[in-house]
């Protein structure tokens, strides 16, 4: 059982696909990470259009308080190994627009973060340093934020909660976790 | 009275053994194809990431996709009609594999029974049941993928359809099996396709069959920079995972049913290595082309394969 | 037409001083003074109704600048022609305490979202468009406008704690326990960000 999830963990680890939905400016790097200059298929990273197919959702720039509730709810459709990467300075501690009325300066107080890419912007090469590290991370099992969000259920709604107003309900009625 | 019973048992068991023995076969056969056709897809992967200067993921990627996908938890429960269009969509491909003359490879004789009607009902049944199923969820790109998908089938049926119905008469058999026998094994001057006046059926068949197999230019239902991915845009995890394996098996069943009714796939190997040969011959168009809009891919599929398509079949029937 | 052409017909018209900065721009003023409230508002949709007719065919926006210690709020409304081709801007001055206005939603269709995103970040109230008083981008907005000089993002933000948690001028947030490992606010300081 033990070899049998080591080989699962293997696989994700191999075939990450990742929302095509981008914040900020970050998203201007993706492209020479995804061409012919860096590749990233060749580990098979790939671009998918909708959060059902998608295992890593990059949140690359600067999280507006609209934003981040378009991204909770790309979050909680997401399929359950799945992980956040925090990319730029921005979500970290709101970088460069830390005093903006519009923009939320920490992620990780409303969503698990898996990794975070440091920098304004990170370059391709950061991009592609922070997929391996996501890869070995995965391959090791390292990567458990889905599973704390799960844990820590109270924590982060308590905290979206305080951020919104209310709480953020689902046109079905329901949280999808 | 005793041995009759004996012997009723005996041959209960017998019977017993041999349904044991023929399941799986078929479950053999049927994983051999899929994998093949999880093959072909890793080839197309590198192909394209060849045309477009990158490396490439490895040849093995869709196999690791499935495993990926095969064992993620789903984040929402659907309700049970979603659930059976994706079985029926895995079904139907599955089910016209077994009717091709593939199966010698294991030792089935089932493509004996296989006759044309037959398998054109089968070859609908994986598109529809996954249409069912993307019309069930929520999203709108959902239902317009599977609005563009109905119109895409509607589009390429019709020359597809004209091409085999060709073939159809100048062998005078619907079976698959005589058609197939019709033709020589490597010499291609005894291939349906390059014999006079099939050829025109078959230029205008293999045009419809890049729509079969919804490469480009005719793959609107799937666009995923339009329309989100359409049809598949609700498939998230195991749905997405049986939904590889859809398209995997329903690549073989496409390939394989061209290459019996046109390049003699008498045996199961040749056929393999003819569908190889088509496969290449479709990923290289599809790494170069664009993607039509609906309303000029439903054109172009009613004007100029069904034209010589017809007049392949008109030549057959009347020269 | 020409940009003289532009000039001198305005000049004509309207008896205003237009001025060209610099090429292809072009800017009028509706004068403050001696003029009742309603007459300045007939000048401007006037003046943005023969533009459109001499050939300024895309209202490019309509922008609002806050000028707090003169008092007012100056709205600019932008329109480009592709035949001169010269972008005409025509500035408007509104009372700051009490920015009423008119729509031109009637002259040119694109006003709508343009004063809906005004009325927005500005507050000034468009009389006859009724979408204006919409949300545009701000979504449960409870201050006042963002974009006037008087309004203080580090205010606001410490009013707002959950937003503006994470940068040191800013007071931490008082959170809940969480139930596993991670280190909460108050034991890393709250200044690094990350949770390792």
């Amino acid at each position: 059982m033990v070899e049998w999830l080591k080989l699962v963990d293997k696989a994700r680890s191999r075939s990450i696909w990742m929302l095509m939905y981008c914040t900020g400016c970050g998203a201007m790097e993706l492209p020479p990470a995804m061409t012919s200059r860096f590749d990233m298929e060749r580990f098979g990273i790939m671009p998918m259009a909708t959060p059902r197919q998608a295992d890593v959702i990059l949140v690359t720039g600067y999280v507006t308080k609209k934003t981040l509730k378009r991204i909770i709810y790309a979050y909680e459709q997401m399929p359950a190994p799945k992980w956040v990467v925090s990319h730029g300075s921005c979500p970290i501690n709101g970088g460069v627009y830390w005093d903006s009325h519009a923009t939320v300066n920490r992620l990780d107080l409303f969503l698990p973060v898996d990794l975070y890419v440091a920098g304004c912007m990170p370059r391709a090469e950061a991009n592609m340093k922070m997929f391996t590290e996501l890869m070995d991370m995965i391959a090791k099992g390292e990567a458990r934020g889905w599973e704390e969000y799960v844990k820590n259920r109270d924590y982060y709604k308590e905290n979206q909660r305080k951020l919104f107003g209310y709480d953020l309900v689902f046109t079905d009625g329901r949280s999808a976790l | 009275m005793n041995t009759a019973t004996v012997v009723g048992t005996a041959s209960m068991g017998a019977k017993f053994l041999g349904a044991l023995v023929l399941t799986l076969k078929v479950l053999i056969y049927l994983f051999l194809m899929v994998m093949i056709g999880l093959f072909l897809m890793g080839i197309y992967r590198k192909f394209t990431a060849r045309v477009q200067y990158r490396v490439g993921p490895p040849i093995w990627q869709p196999y690791i996709d499935v495993i990926k996908l095969l064992s993620k938890k789903d984040a929402a429960t659907k309700n049970w009609v979603f659930d059976l269009g994706v079985i029926m969509g895995l079904g139907g491909p599955l089910a016209l594999l077994l009717f091709l003359p593939l199966d010698t490879i294991v030792g089935l004789n089932f493509h004996t029974k296989g006759d044309l009607i037959l398998i054109l009902y089968l070859a609908v049944v994986g598109p529809l049941g996954f249409a069912l199923a993307a019309s069930v969820g929520a999203s709108p790109w959902g239902a317009i993928g599977v609005g563009r998908a109905l119109s895409m089938m509607l589009g390429y049926e019709l020359p597809f359809i004209l091409g085999l119905l060709a073939v159809v008469a100048k062998d005078g058999t619907l079976l698959l099996q005589k058609v197939s026998a019709a033709q020589s094994m490597w010499n291609p001057a005894g291939w349906h396709y390059f014999q006079w006046p099939l050829i025109l059926a078959a230029i205008g068949a293999h045009i419809a069959l890049q729509g079969v197999m919804s490469e480009k230019p005719f793959d609107q239902a799937i666009a995923p920079h339009e329309i989100a991915s359409g049809i598949m845009v609700e498939f998230g995890g195991k749905y997405l995972g049986m939904m590889l394996l859809m398209k995997a098996a329903s690549l073989m069943a496409e390939l394989g049913l061209f290459a019996v009714f046109f390049l003699g796939g008498t045996t199961a190997w040749d056929t393999i290595v003819k569908i190889f040969a088509l496969f290449i011959i479709a990923i290289s168009f599809d790494a170069v082309l664009g993607r039509f809009r609906p309303d000029q891919a439903f054109t172009v599929l009613w004007k100029w394969p069904t034209i010589i398509a017809l007049l392949g079949l008109l030549l057959t029937v009347f020269a | 037409m020409r940009v003289e052409e532009v000039i001198k017909a305005i000049q004509d018209k309207f008896g205003l001083e237009v001025e060209s900065p610099y090429p292809r721009r072009l800017r009028v003023r509706i004068p403050a003074e001696g003029k009742s409230e309603e007459e300045r508002r007939q000048m401007l949709r006037d003046l943005l109704q023969y533009a459109k007719e001499i050939g300024f065919q895309h209202m490019s926006f309509i922008t609002c600048v806050d000028f707090i210690k003169d008092g007012r709020f100056e709205l600019n409304y932008g329109l480009w022609s592709y035949t001169i081709p010269t972008m005409l801007v025509v500035k408007y001055d509104l009372d700051r305490e009490n920015p009423k206005h008119i729509t031109v939603v009637d002259i040119w269709k694109p006003a709508k979202t343009w004063e809906q995103e005004v009325h927005e970040m500005f507050g000034v109230e468009f009389d006859g468009n009724p979408r204006s008083f919409e949300p545009y981008v701000l979504e449960d907005w409870d201050s006042i406008p963002p974009l006037r000089k008087d309004f203080d993002p580090v205010q606001y933000l410490k009013e707002h704690p959950m937003q503006g948690a994470g940068y040191d001028p800013l007071p931490y947030v008082n959170l809940v326990e969480k139930n596993l490992e991670q280190p909460t606010v108050e034991e890393t300081g709250g200044d690094e960000g990350a949770d390792s």
